[in-house]
């Protein structure tokens, strides 16, 4: 019996012992990603980081949630435009504001999400950008500053619109919380981080022209002045005047002779155009369900009259939403003879087109969701 | 061809040998056990292929050596052995069998008397004539605990299947092992239903625990054929069928449909469309009579064929053990199947092969037995399929839309205009010339396109190819010790190749202005290799059994698509025989370049692999059959954990009490023959987690790229693809089931009861943590979800002189809870196509998933109730519009007062079957059905403007008192997800219906067959349902449970077949 449970007990052993599997036999590699630091080493990766934290200036207009353009949320709360829209529940948040009777369910929500997408990838930007590697250190400086630039920007729409918000500069872990500070407090911070960008001189100016779209320290400068405005930060208006004259006095930049032309795709990036939010619908990968992809803008359909069939450069089909009617009043504001009253607003009383519309971008090419129109129904 | 020379001289070599034996002649008589003689038993020499079938009168004779073992079987009763002698007299037994019944549990086999865990076994008998495609879907109403729902009646479709319960709101599908080899159910579609000896449902976490960190939705086991000891058995069977559609939804005919579409538009502002209802005109200035076009009726293809032929060749002797078989199986689907846009075909071939390579048994006692198994599976597929349950375009959707008003085909100048608005296109044309009418050009439809229009495109042909290679090799070693290696392997190519013959224009969102060819392959790979170490011995009145066990399994795969656009021919569509280069490049009237398409698509790259590796042991132990234990553990390490918890360990135990055994039970045996109690608890896993979710890596999204330039061009961007979770590990299931079983009478009446909890602790979401972390969240074990419900089996055989009848049922109850869904909000909505505002959910303290909307009370009937309805609750409804319910209390009627409106999975599911078999005619009934689960009507669209509408819209309200349960027509805001559109879907099922007929033996034998069967059956014959769609049974997705977007229905099916025999 003992020689059984011997010989069986040697067995056993002898067969877990050869027949176990090494731990290197779980290791598999990801056929479509690198660990970070094995990536972010070249030039060339690192500005695939920096261009991702470029990405979310885009978003709002329509971000796969809600519509946010930063145009008609700047105007709504003054009195120069309605709302629009088909009744007071279409894109609702905005009426609600507008009435003073927003809530907690009816607020410029996605801007948080867009905002703080924008601080987290500048933080990583700015992280790839210490690591060592084969970039030169002019390269990495730029994209640091490129980065800090970014996220002062996109802190400070999150400052304008929500006041009091989380705040970091380094991104989150464990237990994913930052605070809350005060928007003064914010502004604290914000100024001299911006102020450390202007004084340390490494972006131009001006981009080239293959680089539009990037942040120039003339951008720093215009926010600069923006936000101490904002403020009444009395102490830095002389600096932010002598920013603006910098700007003047700037063989980069000069006044566009016609105003019409700052509107039309032609003038884009003229020499009166200090920054703009890039969209395209050639190669654009933009549709309503990809949001976020690169590609054209929502805007001029929202903001054209309601059904309208699209002019020249609009691909066919598309219609105007409706939204944001200027208030007579504040078209009559304008003198008769004033030459940026007829490129600014389009008088639609009557029914009469004039091809002179804001076509400052070019709409992707949306897709329909709905069929053809009926034929026997006008559109109401 | 070697085997069949190597049997044929094994057979003659024995024969000789016994040839040299001392031979007699035997005779005896079989009777039954109420005395009357049995005809056409079967007396077999035990390991020899001496064989002899009793007469008339139930006498036989053999020539066989004194003292020969002879057995004795018959078809229903057991098998029984007896000595050769003179003047025997043998009275056959049912019962045999079934107490020595075997279960199979993973990694080895287990006597069903001392199982103390809860498994449902499905026998081949059971499974025969219930299913032909799918051998899972056979375990609906056979398997209590096991809810199996068709998600479409489409051929080929995937049924769902959850063993108590959804356990997780990721992954719930349980684990298909197919003789021993781990897979899913595109394995399961490679088995022939007709080569599956037993299925057993591993529910509880005992008897899963073996298989560790896969096995918290529960494992089904698959056992394939064997050969059994005697004469080769060659069995031939086919079966031809007729499919249609049990039930046609009731919609809107010509006339109701205008007056309701006059109704529509007059409440809301607008002018009547038709001048007259009752004299209607089509656009081709035809006379509509009657319905008018009835859309569904064209559409379903009635008597569509459904064929199939079984071949196998089995047998076996001391040395060779083999099981051949050839299987083909061929269904049209009931809708499109007419025009090849819905149809399956399947060959399956099967070899099955045990040698016994030594047998020293007698000699010495190690190393004295060696055997080597194949099992050898090859499967091919070529199928079709349309959506089959969609309201944005599918075919059957589409026909519930379209209005009997719209012909089918535009003739003349109608046809002409419509050609010349779409004159981009090359619209689909029927064999006259006349182009299939467009929806969109008559009315407004939206996305619903000419059902028929849609069966002429061309639709991608799937192909895909199986095999399935075992080798085993069972060696004894010492002793009761036994070693068992196993290497399996399962090889998967798929693909489908598709082509855009024409510029078709179906509708808005379903149209091509281009021709184009695709093609898709894909490969998987997967192999496992098991060493095994058993022993098995009692010593006296203990009886201990030990598996020890190691298995690495390895995943890996790959796939390739490429397309291309402008066909040369349509008539030869392929990526090659193409034209236009690789780019288009367009042009204004200057000759400046102002874009460039892309005419080339391709795609491609490997899967990630998938590894695994495991230790793990059993002990079971059962002194004198009377307390059983068993005790598992599992330590499974996978490609897929963190290195912060790469193994995860499993362990589990179970108890058992067989009452029966007992002394003290001793007076009951005559009429109480089994009485066992179980317990079990255990913990299992569940990987399908996804891989690298601990870690962050790289990725190109096309959220990462920007334009940047005064010409704006494109950069491409990256970034880090989420937050990782190091920590992040397997869902882990818990599970206690009690159960108690009987038998009564020897087993004549058996009732079993389960009673189980199932805790899923670490469901897989993501972490809740504020969204102004900027980045996905990482996924974390936070969800906790619980299932538990009772089970009850019950199973009665009696006989009437030479009538044998079985009854059997089986009901189970399921109580769901979503404890706690782990992420931030407690809820995540998963929603319904057309609603904003509703749909299915996932809440804390839910079932999961439920319907979630507003509660409806009835319809204001007059201006009185909907003044006090407004003044109490600041609405602005009118008479005829819904009163809805302020579930909340707040006297306010808002999104917060949407609540659990129902859910689609059933409380009780439940399955009986009868049979009967007397003097050669056998006959089966089997009723399956549920209650108490919910249908989510979703396949009435407000928004589509001139579509048709079901019938029950005609109850509508027109005036005080006309209706209570649906509103007016017009306002919107009465139709918002509500209880309206929930209906029961409880239903009782007729699933099958089978009257058969065995030639007798002695007719049959002359011409050398041992049996011919012909049978009739009827399948889904009658369903009592009180839900008036196509079909109650909707499983499409976990999440979209119960909701009917015009479901593809399953058929009535008529079928004969025969049974042979040689």
């Amino acid at each position: 019996m003992k020689k059984h449970i011997c010989i069986i007990a040697g067995l056993c052993a002898a067969f877990l012992a050869l027949t176990a599997c090494s731990d290197d036999f779980l290791e598999v590699k990801n056929p479509t990603g690198e660990p970070l630091e094995e990536y972010y080493t070249t030039e060339e990766t690192l500005n695939e980081a920096l261009t991702a934290a470029y990405a979310p200036l885009h978003w709002p207009d329509w971000d796969g949630t809600a519509y946010n353009d930063l145009t008609v949320d700047g105007e709504i709360m003054g009195d120069d435009f309605w709302v629009g829209g088909s009744d007071n529940t279409d894109n609702q948040h905005w009426h609600r504001l507008f009435n003073f009777e927003a809530d907690g369910n009816n607020t410029l929500a996605t801007l948080w999400g867009d905002f703080y997408s924008g601080i987290k990838r500048c933080n990583d930007a700015i992280k790839y950008a210490s690591w060592d590697g084969e970039a030169s250190a002019d390269f990495r400086r730029s994209m640091e500053m490129q980065a800090r630039l970014l996220r002062v920007y996109y802190y400070n729409i999150l400052w304008h619109y929500y006041g009091n918000v989380p705040f970091y500069l380094e991104n989150l872990s464990q237990p994913y919380t930052a605070p809350q500070m005060s928007a003064d407090e914010i502004y604290n911070k914000l100024l001299p981080e911006l102020e450390e960008i202007i004084a340390s001189n490494v972006l131009p100016m001006r981009w080239p022209n293959a680089e539009a779209g990037r942040v120039s320290q003339a951008f720093a400068y215009m926010l600069y002045a923006e936000m101490v405005m904002y403020q009444n930060d009395q102490a830095r208006y002389a600096q932010a005047l002598a920013y603006m004259k910098q700007i003047i006095a700037d063989s980069n930049y000069k006044l566009n002779p016609s105003f019409y032309d700052l509107w039309q795709e032609s003038g884009e990036w003229c020499a009166e155009s200090i920054f703009e939010i890039n969209y395209n619908d050639d190669q654009a990968q933009r549709d309503w369900s990809t949001s976020m992809a690169a590609g054209g803008t929502v805007f001029p359909t929202l903001c054209s009259p309601n059904g309208w069939g699209g002019g020249e450069g609009w691909d066919s089909g598309n219609d105007g939403w409706g939204f944001l009617p200027m208030r007579v009043e504040a078209y009559n504001m304008y003198a008769e003879n004033d030459a940026r009253r007829d490129v600014t607003c389009w008088d639609v009383r009557g029914y009469s087109y004039t091809e002179r519309y804001l076509a400052r971008q070019v709409s992707p090419p949306e897709r329909q969701q709905q069929g053809l129109p009926d034929l026997q129904e006008p559109e109401l | 061809m070697k085997e069949k020379r190597l049997l044929s001289l094994l057979l003659t070599v024995m024969l000789a040998i016994a040839a040299f034996a001392q031979n007699q002649t035997f005779t005896g008589k079989v009777v039954d056990p109420n005395g009357e003689p049995v005809i056409g038993a079967t007396i077999v020499q035990k390991g020899t292929s001496n064989t002899t079938v009793t007469d008339f009168d139930g006498n036989f004779s053999i020539n066989a050596p004194a003292g020969a073992e002879l057995e004795i079987t018959f078809v229903g009763y057991g098998k029984q052995t007896v000595l050769a002698g003179n003047d025997m007299h043998i009275v056959i037994s049912e019962d045999a069998e079934l107490l020595n019944e075997l279960v199979v549990i993973g990694y080895g086999v287990q006597k069903k008397s001392v199982v103390t865990a809860s498994i449902a076994k499905v026998s081949a008998e059971d499974l025969a004539g219930k299913t032909r495609l799918r051998a899972e879907d056979a375990l609906k109403g056979l398997a209590a605990g096991v809810n199996v729902i068709s998600s479409s009646g489409q051929p080929g479709s995937q049924s769902m299947i959850r063993i108590r319960g959804i356990g997780t709101i990721n992954d719930s599908n349980p684990l298909y092992i197919i003789d021993g080899m781990p897979t899913d159910q595109y394995g399961m579609e490679s088995v022939n239903p007709n080569d599956i000896e037993s299925i057993e449902v591993l529910k509880d976490a005992a008897s899963g625990a073996i298989y560790g960190a896969r096995a918290a939705n529960g494992v089904i086991l698959v056992t394939t054929k064997k050969g059994r000891m005697g004469k080769a058995s060659i069995n031939y069977d086919f079966s031809y069928g007729w499919q249609s559609a049990w039930r046609k939804r009731s919609v809107t005919g010509a006339t109701d449909y205008a007056i309701l579409q006059n109704e529509r538009r007059v409440q809301n502002g607008l002018s009547p469309l038709y001048q007259d209802p009752y004299n209607l005109v089509d656009a081709n200035g035809d006379k509509i009579v009657g319905f008018g076009t009835n859309w569904q009726e064209l559409l379903f293809n009635d008597n569509a064929p459904i064929m199939q032929h079984d071949v196998s060749i089995s047998g076996a002797s001391e040395k060779v053990n083999y099981y051949l078989s050839l299987g083909y199986f061929t269904q049209d689907g009931i809708v499109g199947g007419n025009f090849g846009q819905s149809n399956y075909d399947r060959l399956t071939i099967r070899a099955n092969n045990m040698f016994n390579l030594i047998d020293a048994t007698k000699e010495r006692n190690f190393l004295n037995k060696l055997d080597l198994g194949t099992n050898l599976s090859y499967m091919r597929v070529h199928s079709t399929g349309i959506e089959a349950n969609s309201t944005w375009g599918s075919p059957l959707g589409s026909a519930l839309y379209l209005a009997p008003t719209l012909p089918v085909t535009l003739r003349g100048a109608v046809a002409q205009e419509m050609m010349d608005r779409y004159s981009a296109f090359d619209l689909y044309k029927d064999e006259n010339g006349n182009p299939y009418t467009i929806p969109g050009f008559i009315g407004s439809y939206q996305e619903q396109n000419n059902p028929i229009a849609m069966m002429h495109g061309n639709p991608n042909k799937n192909w895909s190819h199986k095999f399935m290679p075992k080798f085993s090799v069972d060696l004894q070693l010492y002793d009761a010790l036994k070693y068992h290696f196993t290497y399996s392997a399962e090889l998967s190519f798929w693909g489908y190749s598709g082509a855009t013959l024409q510029e078709y224009y179906l509708s808005g969102n379903n149209n091509a202005d281009h021709t184009s060819a695709v093609s898709f392959k894909g490969n998987n790979s997967t192999w496992q290799v098991e060493n095994t170490l058993t022993y098995d011995k009692t010593f006296g009145k203990h009886t201990i059994g030990v598996v020890l066990g190691q298995s690495a399994l390895k995943f890996k795969g790959d796939e390739l698509g490429g397309s291309h656009w402008y066909l040369v021919n349509p008539n030869k569509p392929s990526i090659n025989y193409t034209t236009g280069g690789d780019l288009e490049i367009s042009t204004d009237a200057d000759g400046k370049m102002t874009g460039a398409t892309s005419l080339v698509g391709v795609w491609g790259g490997p899967y990630t692999e998938h590894r695994l590796s495991s230790l793990f042991a059993r002990v079971s132990y059962n002194y004198d059959e009377r307390y059983m234990f068993q005790a598992t553990v599992r330590r499974d390490g996978s490609s897929r954990f963190g290195s912060n918890h790469r193994y995860g360990v499993f362990p589990s135990f179970s108890l058992g009490w067989n009452i029966m055994n007992e002394k003290f039970m001793e007076d009951q045996r005559d009429w109480l023959n089994n009485l066992k109690l179980r317990f079990s608890w255990g913990k299992n896993g569940n990987d399908n987690i996804g891989d690298f979710a601990y870690t962050t890596m790289t990725t190109l999204g096309n959220t990462s790229n920007y334009y940047f330039g005064q010409t704006g061009a494109m950069v491409y961007g990256s970034k880090a693809n989420r937050l990782a979770n190091e920590d992040l590990k397997w869902e882990e299931s818990e599970q206690t089931d009690l159960g108690i079983d009987f038998g009564f009478w020897n087993n004549k009446l058996t009732f079993s009861f389960d009673y189980y909890i199932k805790k899923t602790n670490g469901m897989i979401i993501e972490m809740p943590i504020p969204s102004y972390v900027g980045e996905a969240r990482p996924l974390a074990n936070v969800g906790d979800m619980e299932n538990s419900g009772v089970e009850f089996e019950l199973g009665y055989r009696w006989n009437i002189s030479d009538a044998h009848f079985h009854l059997g049922g089986n009901a189970s109850y399921l109580k769901n809870k979503l404890k706690n869904l782990g992420n931030d909000t407690g809820f995540l909505n998963y929603g319904i196509s057309q609603f904003s505002d509703g749909g299915t959910r996932a809440e804390n303290g839910q079932p999961f998933p439920f319907f979630y909307g507003y509660k409806t009370d009835g319809i204001l009937q007059n201006k009185a109730e909907a003044d006090a309805y407004n003044n109490m609750y600041g609405t602005s409804s009118n008479p005829g519009d819904f009163r809805f319910v302020d579930t909340n209390g707040d006297n306010k009627i808002n999104s917060d007062d949407r609540t659990n409106i129902g859910n689609g999975v059933p409380d009780w599911t439940f399955g009986l079957t009868f049979d009967v078999d007397w003097k050669g005619f056998d006959f089966g009934v089997f009723f399956q059905g549920v209650h108490g689960a919910d249908v989510f009507d979703a396949t009435y669209r407000q928004d589509i403007a001139s579509g048709n509408y079901p019938t029950w819209v005609l109850q509508r309200w027109t005036g005080e008192g006309t209706s209570n349960t649906v509103p007016t027509l017009g306002d919107s805001k009465n139709w918002v997800c509500s209880d309206m559109y929930i209906q029961d879907g409880s239903y009782l099922r007729l699933k099958n219906i089978t009257l058969g007929y065995t030639l007798h033996p002695s007719l049959t034998n002359k011409i050398g067959i041992s049996r011919l069967r012909i049978y009739g059956r009827a399948e889904n014959l009658f369903t009592w349902t009180k839900y008036w769609g196509f079909d109650p049974e909707i499983g499409s997705g976990s999440t979209s449970l119960g909701v009917d977007y015009g479901i593809y229905p399953q058929a009535r099916t008529f079928t004969v077949g025969c049974n042979l025999s040689f």
